[in-house]
């Protein structure tokens, strides 16, 4: 079980600069990849290809071998680095948090999220307490894979190390596989076994170099 | 680079209460208090950074001092700005000249409008823009794009340039650094570095604390929507035994570059406020006399809102 980044290429319109050119990526099950590089090198571009929500120029994603799925629940789901801007304003936050399952009031508890705070409009609340919001919406049964996209920013240290926590642990228990965007490296360090640098396409190497911590 | 007490200071919030009015059942409203009795100074040549606990009222006081809460917000409590009382009309007078904003959320672009006309704002010059895109490693022609055609440090870059657009007295930065790599965060501190220098107050609020802690003088912690902690930034650095409050002292437990352990619990919920401290439920040192009232003492050159904090 695993994703694969076949070969990918990625550029907004047919004569602006490549953001991602060859780029060659695979992520088992159970596996934790922390994916870093300087501002604008395309790693948020990589995240969304990953998770299907943009689809690559040249090359192709898939999923065990076949392309992701076009229809229902995606198994690989994307947490995103904005969460204001990953939820629908006009929804209060009881819909958008089971949107595609119920999340048992213990991992509420564990994620910090008060009853009260279900019955909020997005704009109600604070970005750490949206984004607690969108890891719980996304830790269903049918995820495969998270793809967290500087997940924890925007979060003060103690939350940030208690949402690590969990993360880590369903992620165990469950074999998901993790593909983390940081800058953080201490916290690349401490949560993924392995931290992938994305190259600079306009210099010598085209393909993402791997290497082990 | 403390300045003397007898010095003025450029900013002092003293006393301050945020609630927001909010519908309940029907048409019943009632109050949330969610900044309760909050004292913040800022001196001109210094940066405080303001870290703690999401959700504590951060971006609340960045927003009260820019006057741009919405409508149902009841502000209470003393602001003044230079010694004179920061009120509505000054505020408005003020803001996005003498006193700039750097907003946490890049939501704060306007989407239908190229960034570059956005950085230069009314009283900026194409000059002062590249200066600041230069500084920032902005290619020129990132002015002709528009917000979405960004990438998440990009546009923070660009919320950085427009407070620097004019020569402010006072940044209120609210969480600058998120989506930029270490350089440029690095490069963005030193620029606030070097505004106080020249006399700008800054006030930094971060999460980055261990960045902020390269250039910052004083350090604010905040939890449950009141300052906790205020102490000089050595102490931080020196390590969780110089620190007063409990609650700051887990904070740098759970730096991802030390223990990475997170005390259990959260933070009370705004409208279940306990009696008396607000961290006693996930202290360590939790006696009796924490469910009194709790005062902010003068602890070896910092103030700290604890019984215990010594």
């Amino acid at each position: 079980m695993g994703i694969e980044a076949r070969n990918v290429s990625f550029r907004y319109r047919k004569d602006s600069p490549w953001i991602l050119k060859n780029v060659d990526f695979t992520v088992e099950a159970g596996q934790r990849i922390a994916l870093v590089g300087p501002s604008g090198y395309g790693k948020s571009t990589l995240a969304k290809i990953l998770a299907g929500y943009l689809i690559p120029t040249e090359g192709q994603v898939l999923l065990d071998g076949k392309p992701l799925p076009a229809k229902g629940y995606c198994p690989v789901q994307m947490i995103y680095q904005h969460p204001e801007q990953a939820v629908n304003p006009r929804w209060k936050m009881k819909k958008t948090l089971t949107e595609c399952w119920l999340p048992d009031p213990r991992l509420l508890a564990a994620m910090g999220i008060e009853e009260e705070w279900l019955k909020r409009w997005p704009s109600e609340l604070s970005g750490g307490e949206l984004q607690r919001f969108c890891i719980a919406r996304v830790l269903g049964p049918a995820t495969k894979f998270l793809v967290c996209d500087e997940i924890t920013t925007m979060l003060d240290v103690i939350t940030q190390a208690q949402i690590w926590e969990l993360i880590s642990q369903v992620a165990e228990k469950r074999r998901l596989g993790l593909v983390v965007v940081t800058h953080n490296m201490a916290l690349a360090e401490k949560v993924c076994d392995q931290i992938v640098a994305l190259p600079d396409i306009n210099g010598a190497s085209s393909i993402g170099r791997k290497c082990k911590i | 680079m403390i300045n003397d007490k007898k010095v003025q200071p450029l900013l002092e919030v003293e006393g301050l209460t945020v609630s927001f009015s909010r519908y309940d059942r029907g048409w019943n409203k009632t109050d949330l208090e969610v900044i309760h009795s909050l004292d913040v100074t800022v001196n001109a040549g210094e940066i405080l950074a303001v870290v703690g606990s999401s959700g504590s009222g951060k971006s609340l006081l960045a927003h009260c001092i820019l006057g741009i809460l919405p409508g149902n917000a009841k502000v209470s409590g003393e602001m003044a700005y230079k010694g004179k009382p920061l009120t509505e009309k000054r505020q408005k007078k003020l803001r996005g000249h003498e006193i700039a904003f750097i907003p946490q959320s890049v939501d704060f672009l306007d989407p239908l409008m190229k960034v570059g006309a956005q950085v230069k704002g009314v009283r900026g010059t194409d000059e002062k823009m590249r200066e600041a895109f230069q500084r920032y490693g902005l290619d020129e022609k990132t002015a002709e794009l528009y917000p979405f055609q960004l990438s998440g440090g990009m546009a923070r870059r660009i919320l950085i340039s427009t407070a620097v657009m004019e020569e402010p007295e006072l940044i209120v930065a609210d969480e600058p650094t998120p989506g930029l790599d270490l350089a440029m965060a690095m490069e963005t501190l030193n620029h606030f570095r070097e505004l106080a220098d020249k006399g700008c107050g800054v006030l930094l609020i971060t999460h980055d604390i261990d960045l902020a802690l390269n250039i910052a003088d004083r350090i604010a912690v905040f939890y449950g929507g009141t300052t906790v902690e205020i102490c000089p930034a050595a102490d931080f650095k020196a390590g969780k035994d110089a620190l007063r409050h409990p609650y700051s002292k887990a904070f740098l437990d759970a730096l991802p570059q030390n223990d990475f352990k997170p005390i259990s619990g959260t933070q009370p919920y705004a409208g279940r406020l306990p009696k008396g401290c607000l961290f006693a439920d996930r202290c360590p040192r939790r006696t009796a006399e924490c469910g009194g009232e709790i005062l902010m003492r003068d602890v070896r050159g910092g103030k700290v809102r604890c019984v215990h904090g010594d």
